[in-house]
């Protein structure tokens, strides 16, 4: 015999889950405001480079000098700002604890995915020592192609990654509500409440096209299908799993009114 | 002396010290019966055994029932709670919260292959900034300034350049 205490059944403890993530995320919001605090770029600094340039000053060869510094100085910090932003990344995935194997292999995938992009910002920030000023401006510009073309779609992935595993709550409390629910119509069947029956058939089937769209999502996670392909599943799962909520609502309104 | 004051009365009623006296001794007179030693049944153990099974099983059985354990079992109660409008709108606003969540990742990832690398920071904040609070890609310290700070992709852009 298998002891089972609900959580989905009272409202309260449906509040108490929602209040209690939101404070769960105090202590990561507060950990990334000390990680950027460590990243500070201002418009000052990028107009320190302007200032330079039209200095009537400073000789040629000393706004060369002066221009590459600041230019290499400001480089080595938004390769380091840059760093921090897939570290963060990087935490915000590990805290995700997927129950399922295959989940997790996706999972360990992405850490894998980014820890080579913090590679790569470590290949190029060694070359900052070594360049001059046309070649500063030619690493700045390969980061930047190199960010579009590889880490955003990472991104993405990451994002509907975090986002798929964090609606499989969502998914868990509706399953059982579902049952719930079922037993309830299928106790009161003896009233022959053809709308009752009717509408829990309609949740029912809401429910198993979202679980079927989850599942697809997960598929795609787990074959590296485009994001935006898996985060329109991810979006579609979600709408079949609210539509099937506003079947099981219209249930409740029958079940009351009987 | 009207009733009440006389019914207050009878509690200071006692017997006379000769009755108690008496009665003493006559109840200490009385013959303590003896009960033989009786050597016991199978019959005895058995429902001995059986009252012993019974009490437990009722105290597991209530223990269950306190707890809800027993849900999922066949001759549970039926949870009509389960279908209340108030629980279920609870649940069904965490989904729609979560839509919207949703929607923001989809609009950002759905334009990552067209647009250039100028708008790459914002889009990797948005996605970073709704799958967790903590990845923002704001290359930048919070201030306290109205101003707003340049991104890496601001920063790249410029020294690109």
């Amino acid at each position: 015999m298998r002891l089972k205490l609900n959580l989905y059944t009272e409202p309260f403890v449906t509040s108490a889950v929602v209040i209690g993530l939101f404070f769960g995320l105090f202590p990561v919001i507060r950990a990334h405001a000390a990680d950027t605090a460590s990243c500070s770029i201002a418009q000052a600094d990028l107009d320190a480079i302007h200032t330079i340039q039209v200095d009537p000053t400073l000789s040629y060869n000393t706004e060369l000098t002066k221009e590459l510094n600041a230019r290499k100085a400001l480089l080595n910090r938004v390769i380091t700002c840059a760093q921090n932003e897939v570290q963060s990344l990087e935490k915000s995935l590990q805290a995700v604890s997927p129950s399922d194997a295959s989940v997790k292999n996706v999972q360990s995938g992405l850490v894998g995915q980014l820890n080579d992009a913090e590679n790569y910002y470590g290949i190029e920030q060694g070359k900052v020592g070594d360049v001059g000023l046309s070649g500063s401006e030619q690493v700045a510009r390969d980061i930047l192609t190199w960010r579009s073309a590889n880490l955003l779609p990472l991104v993405a992935r990451v994002s509907d990654f975090i986002v798929w595993s964090k609606n499989q709550a969502l998914f868990n409390a509706a399953a059982a509500r579902m049952a719930q629910a079922g037993r309830v119509v299928s106790f009161l069947s003896s009233t022959n409440n053809a709308d009752l029956a009717a509408t829990y058939a309609s949740a029912q089937a809401s429910f198993e096209k979202a679980q079927d769209e989850n599942a697809s999502a997960e598929n795609g996670l787990a074959q590296s299908l485009p994001p935006d392909q898996v985060a329109s599943l991810i979006q579609q799962s979600l709408q079949s799993l609210s539509a099937s909520y506003q079947g099981l609502l219209a249930v409740g309104n029958i079940v009351q009114g009987l | 002396m009207n009733i009440f004051d006389r019914i207050k009365q009878l509690r200071w009623i006692e017997p006379d010290a000769s009755f108690a006296e008496r009665s003493k001794r006559d109840i200490f007179a009385s013959p303590v019966p003896v009960l033989p030693f009786r050597r016991p049944t199978l019959r005895d153990v058995v429902l001995r055994i059986f009252e012993v099974g019974v009490a437990t099983g009722l105290v597991i059985l209530f223990v269950f029932v306190i707890t809800g354990g027993v849900s999922n079992l066949p001759f549970a109660p039926v949870p009509f709670s389960a279908v209340s409008p108030k629980a279920l709108h609870a649940e069904a606003q965490a989904v729609d919260i979560q839509i919207k969540l949703a929607a923001l990742a989809y609009q950002a990832s759905a334009t990552t292959t067209a647009e250039s690398t100028a708008a790459t920071t914002k889009k990797f904040a948005v996605i970073a900034s709704l799958a967790a609070p903590v990845a923002s890609s704001s290359a930048v310290a919070p201030s306290s300034t109205a101003v707003p700070l340049p991104s890496v992709d601001d920063v790249l852009k410029v020294l690109s350049q």
